[in-house]
């Protein structure tokens, strides 16, 4: 076990306080109330959820069936956290955020630590849920298991969070050569941010075309190749396929339209997060000094997006012959709203949001997020949000002409 | 040709630039000199579209950057300091996208975008992504982007830092070619030999205001220790300060 001088302890704790501080104080006061709104809500849902069948399980299973439903649901939300946790530290193992840490006269172990904090950090998240479903056990449970319940995951969630993150950054530090014999905090710091051998890529072709199309192309190469938008598009693509499945599957109509709109929402919601990225994502020094305009950057997205969801309407009314024909007609243009919502809530908050692909993307998901709770709370209400967030994201278009330094 | 009118522009309480006003005439190198935070880098970004001012405009060819950006950036070729790329494509395929992009014949495009690759030392590793690129090769990239149209106003910030020293005496080529067809040039750099040697006039800024305008004739010779043109740079640089503790 490497011995760490506690003077560096101190200091990156100190690091730690002061980082925690800023990103406090960087919210500002209007994100904070968004954040705590989004929090109140998901307790709420939370609380709902697992109040009911909390009392159900109370008459059918005693005592005993609610406290183990509880921990269940304590125990999920732990599992989460520890996923979450080792996302995050696979995603930090491979750009470590500060300095060059290996110029530093520190033990990479203490880089380590402070990195698997940092990991750590998201997994918190999982405290209002847990806290929401905890409260829902209050006049159901006895005293002494409510009591125990939140020592127990407050432990399990700091065990599972740290076991996440070491076997994350086990994963994740694979080196070649002399790094692989490295132990891995170190190994992970001595291969992050060394770029890739130069694979090569069939030669361009120069082509006279429009400069949406020439985006369009360009969006198309990128998507591609990069891990985040690939991810998307695979997951999009992969539900959409999922969602054509009900019409060979079930045999009862309505089931399968219920559950193929369920899989193709899914995509289309994917497909909107595609565009976000993918609209705020040019880099700023090579795509602004170029002669290309606010309705170049738009129809480069919304062209593919809407013929590609077109295309999959069409594949549901032919393959949904079990409805009656009415109802085949009707399919491809009352699907195509909501299709073409998410679409374009991601594409236009992209656009607005152009430079900064995070900020438009967690939007996005924030709006999604919000319009999934309004609907379990009242039936279509979540529609509703997704509109006026849709509306909203359309009147700010025109700062895609404004940019300002990501 | 390049027109900067009264441009101002502040980040919070902090005035990067304050009613900044100059020319460059077509066929005319002009160096932009200061230190650092003087404004160098918010001029040129202002100048080519990638931050609005707060007031104030930059014609480029006659037209307004910010009211008629398309027109404007027709004509405008922007080296940047730090340049920022989609990582994933290789550097053919982002030089075919600016191409198309601003609608160069196919063919003539290629064949100048090789051949300035093939002056940058850049022409190996075309077909490679520009994540793997170093430093310097990002810049001439950058570069060659910039100028494969020929702009009729070519905005450089920086751009020959960190390139090696054939590829800066190719890039220098070019420009003095440019400029030999009528573009107007604004050179960023804070390497002063590079500015004396390329450029006819050079301005100097300090804390956002434009301290003096010097011509060729105007820096005279150096001394052991300093450049012509470093030691004029020095000496106004220090009756501003004077002036400013005064």
């Amino acid at each position: 076990m490497t011995r760490i001088p506690p003077e560096q302890v101190h200091a990156f704790r100190a690091l730690g306080r002061r980082l925690a501080a800023r990103r406090a104080s960087e919210m500002g006061l209007r994100l904070w109330l968004v954040a705590a709104t989004l929090a109140a809500c998901a307790a709420a849902f939370t609380y709902w959820q697992v109040r009911v069948p909390l009392d159900g399980a109370l008459r059918h299973a005693g005592v005993a069936g609610a406290v183990r439903l509880l921990s269940l649901v304590l125990g999920g939300l732990v599992l989460t956290g520890g996923a979450l946790a080792a996302w995050r530290r696979v995603a930090l193992t491979a750009a470590p955020p500060g300095p060059e840490w290996l110029a530093l006269p520190v033990e990479p172990a203490i880089v380590d630590r402070h990195l698997a904090r940092e990991a750590r950090l998201p997994a918190l998240a999982v405290v209002i849920p847990a806290a929401a479903a905890w409260l829902a056990g209050f006049g159901l449970l006895p005293v002494s298991a409510l009591l125990l319940l939140p020592i127990t995951f407050a432990l399990a969630l700091a065990l599972v969070t740290r076991l996440a993150c070491a076997l994350a950054l086990r994963v994740a530090a694979r080196g070649s050569g002399p790094a692989s014999r490295l132990p891995a905090a170190w190994c992970a710091l001595v291969t992050a941010r060394v770029p890739a051998a130069g694979a090569r890529i069939a030669p361009a072709v120069f082509r006279s075309e429009a400069p949406h199309r020439a985006l369009a192309r360009l969006d198309r190469a990128v998507s591609l190749r990069a891990g985040s938008p690939r991810a998307r598009l695979t997951f999009a693509l992969t539900a959409m396929v999922a969602s054509l499945v009900p019409w060979f599957a079930m045999p009862e109509p309505l089931q399968a339209r219920a559950l193929a709109f369920a899989a193709f929402a899914l995509a289309c919601a994917e497909l909107g997060a595609w565009a976000a990225w993918r609209a705020a994502g040019d880099p700023a020094s090579a795509v602004r000094p170029l002669p290309l305009s606010l309705g170049d950057a738009w129809l480069a997205r919304a062209r593919p997006l809407a013929l590609a969801l077109g295309a999959v309407l069409l594949v549901h009314a032919l393959l949904a012959g079990p409805l009656p024909v009415v109802a085949r007609i009707g399919l491809p243009i009352s699907w195509a709203l909501p299709a073409l919502l998410l679409a374009l809530l991601g594409l236009h908050l992209g656009l607005s949001l152009a430079g900064r692909p995070g900020a438009a993307e967690n939007l996005y998901y924030a709006w999604l997020v919000t319009g999934l709770f309004g609907s379990i709370t009242i039936p279509l209400l979540g529609w509703v949000v997704l509109i006026a967030a849709c509306v909203q994201a359309t009147r700010r278009l025109p700062r895609w002409n404004t940019p300002e330094p990501a | 040709m390049l027109e900067v009118r009264s441009l101002t522009r502040s980040y919070g309480t902090r005035t990067a630039l304050a009613g900044v006003s100059f020319t460059v005439g077509a066929g005319e190198v002009v160096g932009l000199l200061g230190a650092n935070g003087a404004g160098k880098s918010t001029l040129l970004r202002t100048a080519a579209g990638l931050q609005p001012p707060d007031s104030g405009e930059a014609l480029i060819a006659g037209h307004d950057i910010w009211a008629k950006p398309l027109a404007a950036k027709q004509s405008l070729g922007y080296a940047a300091e730090e340049p920022s790329f989609h990582e994933e494509l290789s550097a053919r395929e982002y030089l075919a996208f600016v191409a198309a992009v601003r609608g160069l014949a196919p063919a003539a495009a290629h064949d100048r975008a090789l051949a300035l690759a093939r002056q940058l030392e850049l022409a190996p590793r075309l077909d490679e992504p520009v994540r793997g690129f170093s430093h310097g090769m990002r810049k001439k990239l950058s570069f060659l982007a910039a100028v494969l149209h020929e702009p009729r106003v070519l905005l450089c910030d920086e751009a020959l830092e960190g390139f090696d020293a054939p590829s800066a005496l190719a890039a220098k080529s070019e420009i003095r070619r440019l400029a030999g067809h009528g573009a107007a040039v604004l050179f960023s750099s804070h390497v002063t030999e590079t500015v004396e040697r390329l450029c006819g006039r050079v301005v100097l800024l300090h804390e956002g205001r434009v301290a003096r305008t010097l011509a060729r004739e105007d820096w005279g010779a150096g001394d052991d220790l300093h450049s012509p043109l470093e030691r004029v740079f020095l000496d106004v640089l220090g009756m501003a300060l004077a002036g400013e503790r005064r």
